[in-house]
């Protein structure tokens, strides 16, 4: 049977098993949340950063969608189409046309038709040349925007590969954040467990029982204390009145 | 303090965080490093070189074009001179003809040297592609400034033309044709296909 002081007792040792137990759980939770926080940060950090360089790649793109829309192909084609002509007439219009073999006691008749005979291959020569000038063109605008595109292509990719790199180290950051997030648990916690913990079973043992003065056998005393019972020797009267 | 602390740990995480902070910002910084080298090693191939580049081009065909014309005509004047033709509308037509292979030449060695140079720029931006992409893997700029003066050196050097073929083998045709025909008309004399060495020798008949 509990005496009043065993059930004080009992209810001390469950509050500090209780209150060690809270702080030890609120310490875990806080560092918990410390090494949430810690990560978001860095995660953070890393998406601040990365931020920017998708907005440089995003800024290159639409540089080079601005020249590609809004009419910005056919003007372009139209540019290298005019070029490719321009060289081909040129080199056209640079022939030797002093070809005309002719001697100059040649009748004025014979000149002229030589004359008009070479002037029309030049002209047919030079509407060839545009002919070849429009046609080049159209490969010309696609080889011109295959480059275009490569050389964007190209910036967006450096950015591809920073931001690449920004979250391949990124976990490595974490760790390390968490890892110095984390601060030392409160030392009483455990010692308020621990307390509860003698304390529940001094209770059980009935040494508090004891110690508050209460009676109780000798050997169970000492069995409950974890002591050998006393070894009693009779004397040779006293032994002589039991036996009778 | 009755209780060991992780201090020591922490501020040693602390200094592994900077520490790989640090190593990709300075990776980062030697790519873009890297990237300015090969820009720079590129930046002579622009649209200067590649006009230089045509006219070169055409420089080396136009006159072994001029060449081959210069002998065309020559042939064709003779033969129509030969034949009565030189002063006649035949003769003036046939000229004609020659005169327009030659510009249509002209004009495809133009075109031509316009692909050539796109080729080239082609060549050019695939080369720089690739300096791109192996310097982010390597993140080396000293090393890639070195990979992409060799790369641009060895594009600067002469592409190897190959020489003009016969360009008025077709136009000639007539003229040849013409010989052959008169070659061969009754009344003329026999011309042995075979020729003879010419010039003073010795020879003797053995009996």
């Amino acid at each position: 049977m509990c005496t009043g002081i065993e059930i004080a007792a009992l209810l001390a040792a469950t509050a500090a098993s209780a209150g060690g137990a809270y702080v030890t759980q609120q310490g875990q939770q806080a560092n918990a949340e410390r090494e949430a926080a810690a990560r978001n940060a860095e995660l953070k950090a890393v998406q601040d950063r990365t931020r920017q360089m998708a907005d440089r790649s995003r800024e290159l793109y639409k540089t080079r969608e601005s020249e590609v829309t809004r009419g910005g192909l056919p003007q372009r084609q139209e540019e290298l189409t005019g070029d490719r002509t321009a060289k081909i007439q040129s080199a056209v219009e640079t022939a030797a046309p002093e070809a005309a073999p002719i001697s100059g006691s040649a009748p004025a008749v014979v000149k002229s038709e030589v004359a008009s005979k070479m002037k029309d291959a030049l002209d047919a020569g030079v509407s060839r040349a545009k002919s070849l000038g429009k046609v080049g063109g159209y490969s010309d605008l696609w080889a011109d925007q295959g480059l275009a595109n490569n050389a964007t292509a190209r910036g967006i990719d450096v950015q591809s590969n920073f931001i690449r790199g920004q979250y391949g180290i990124l976990p490595a950051l974490q760790d390390y954040a968490a890892f110095g997030s984390q601060k030392a648990p409160s030392p009483w916690g455990p010692i308020l467990q621990g307390a509860g913990s003698v304390l529940g079973s001094a209770v059980g043992s009935g040494s508090i029982g004891k110690l508050a003065g209460k009676a109780a056998p000798a050997a169970g005393v000492a069995g409950d204390l974890g002591m050998m019972p006393q070894t009693y020797y009779l004397s040779p009267d006293e032994l002589a009145r039991v036996v009778g | 303090m009755c209780f060991p602390d992780s201090n020591d740990g922490q501020a040693q995480a602390a200094r592994s965080k900077d520490k790989l902070k640090r190593q990709e910002a300075k990776r980062e910084r030697q790519i873009t490093k890297g990237n300015e080298n090969i820009d720079r090693a590129f930046a002579g191939f622009d649209d200067a070189y590649y006009n230089q580049f045509q006219n070169d081009y055409t420089g080396y065909y136009f006159p072994q074009l001029e060449d081959q014309y210069g002998k065309a005509r020559g042939h064709t004047t003779a033969s129509l001179f030969e034949r009565g033709l030189g002063e006649s509308t035949v003769g003036s037509a046939t000229l004609g003809d020659l005169f327009k292979a030659y510009t249509d030449k002209r004009a495809d060695i133009a075109n031509q040297g316009v692909d050539a140079a796109n080729q080239i720029k082609s060549n050019v931006e695939k080369t720089k592609t690739d300096l791109y992409t192996l310097n982010q893997a390597s993140a080396d700029p000293k090393g890639i400034n070195a990979r992409a003066l060799g790369e641009a050196s060895t594009l600067v050097a002469p592409t190897a033309f190959s020489p003009l073929g016969n360009v008025f083998a077709s136009a000639l045709d007539p003229v040849v044709a013409a010989a052959a025909a008169r070659g061969r008309s009754p009344g003329t004399p026999y011309s042995s296909p075979y020729r003879y060495a010419s010039g003073s020798g010795s020879g003797s008949v053995v009996t």
